[in-house]
């Protein structure tokens, strides 16, 4: 190899740099344990549309321990679309409503993601409903 | 003062609660329901819980001073489902004369992988789901009410008192569980007792050992297992109060899932998980905090 024998430490020295990445990512255990976080499903709009029998009624609803939409509604439905992980899995959201006075209500919760159709599940209540609807597509 | 005080006395005799002679004599082999029996006969009964809490009922053997306690029960409880494998014992100790209640026989069946891996077997841990026990619930207060007909309105109102707080609590385990991504709710155990747990609740479970805890599991089951943690990146694994734990650490040290912490599987254990209340919290606290 001709050259200067600075020139080629150099390129050594590149090329050994070049193959730290590589090496790096094919050795480090944490790699093959990587953390859940890192491999979670990412977050996909999803429209979310709670209706409710009785009107004006007060509603929360939470998915893995965060409340991601909380409000007042005047009308028998309100809708918006949040960005959350929406993994083949389905989601769990806790359903909070409740509404004056005592009347057998329903509540009815629908999410659509994307184009595929929308999943519904609907809650009964008389003063309020409390629970946890799991959201998923059929097998 | 005797004079004054024997109108009372007989006062208490013929209203108050019944005497131990009066009283229906249940024998429990199962923890879970000699809560149950206590709770919904009250007064009425007197309930020996055999399996006592934190004993391993798949390795239970009633001894000859437990026989003889049960020769004096008007009802045997067995949880069932194939679990008990001394209930002929039973039967001959009572002569057949005390009715024997299999309460998971009642109860829909789960199958799971046989420690041979050949075939399949019942799960018999039918109540690590809180729908059963409200079920199992019921099929004893009936059975109660059978026997002692008489006392069939406290019964029924010990039943409800004891089913509203099991409603509660399942909405509370629907909500906790609820704190983890569908997709992370890996569960493995040092045993495999989590069908029910991981059919209501939403879990896909893999199991070091069989359903006995009896046996030890195998290289070959335990090598698939591992190979299976660091493929679905399980974040932890949970032993069992009543196991060694030597094999669960061994499979932690070659995945890097950490030990999530001890599950009751077989029944109540001690201090907070002494009430089957206390017990499914502690569990579910326990999976849950550990897979977040």
């Amino acid at each position: 190899m001709r050259g200067s024998p600075l020139l080629r430490t150099a390129v050594v020295l590149l090329a050994l740099l070049g193959l730290i990445l590589p090496l790096r990512s094919l050795t480090n255990a944490g790699g093959k344990n990587a953390p859940l976080a890192s491999r979670a499903a990412a977050a996909v709009p999803v429209r979310l549309t709670i209706t409710c029998t009785t009107a004006p009624f007060h509603f929360q609803i939470s998915a893995l321990g965060k409340v991601i939409w909380e409000g007042e509604s005047t009308t028998s439905s309100s809708s918006k679309i949040l960005m959350m992980q929406f993994p083949s899995e389905g989601v769990d959201l806790v359903v909070e409503a409740s509404w004056p006075g005592k009347k057998e209500t329903a509540i009815r919760i629908e999410a659509a993601r994307g184009e595929n159709a929308p999943i519904a599940r609907t809650l009964w209540g008389t003063e309020r409903v409390s629970d946890v609807v799991t959201l998923a597509a059929p097998p | 003062m005797k004079k004054l005080l024997l109108p009372f006395a007989l006062l208490l005799a013929t209203f108050g609660p019944a005497s131990a002679a009066d009283r229906l004599k249940v024998a429990s082999f199962s923890t879970v329901l000699t809560e149950i029996a206590e709770k919904v006969g009250g007064d009425h009964v007197h309930v020996f819980g055999l399996v006592r809490p934190g004993v391993d009922p798949h390795e239970y053997e009633p001894t000859p001073s437990d026989l003889k306690e049960v020769g004096q029960a008007q009802l045997i409880l067995t949880a069932g489902k194939n679990l008990e494998n001394y209930l002929n014992k039973l039967q001959e100790a009572t002569g057949g004369k005390a009715d024997l209640l299999k309460v998971g026989d009642h109860l829909p069946d789960l199958t799971m992988k046989s420690e041979d891996g050949r075939g399949t077997v019942v799960d018999p841990h039918w109540w690590h789901s809180v729908p059963n026990v409200e079920q199992a619930t019921r099929i004893v207060r009936d059975e109660l009410i059978k026997l002692d007909p008489a006392d069939k309105a406290d019964f029924d109102k010990n039943a409800q008192d004891y089913l509203r707080p099991l409603d509660d609590l399942n909405r509370w385990i629907k909500r906790k569980v609820a704190e983890l991504p569908r997709d992370n709710r890996k569960l493995v155990t040092s045993h495999d007792a989590f069908q029910y747990f991981a059919r209501e609740y939403g879990f896909n479970i893999s199991a070091i050992e069989g359903v006995s805890t009896e046996t030890e599991p195998s290289n070959r089951h335990v090598a698939n297992l591992i190979d299976q943690i660091k493929k679905e990146h399980v974040k932890a694994i949970f032993t069992e109060s009543t196991l060694n734990p030597k094999v669960t650490r061994e499979i932690t040290r070659e995945t890097g899932a950490k030990i999530g912490g001890e599950l009751y599987a077989d029944g109540l254990g001690t201090g907070d998980a002494s009430t089957y209340e206390g017990m499914m919290k502690h569990n579910v606290t326990t999976i849950v905090d550990a897979l977040k």
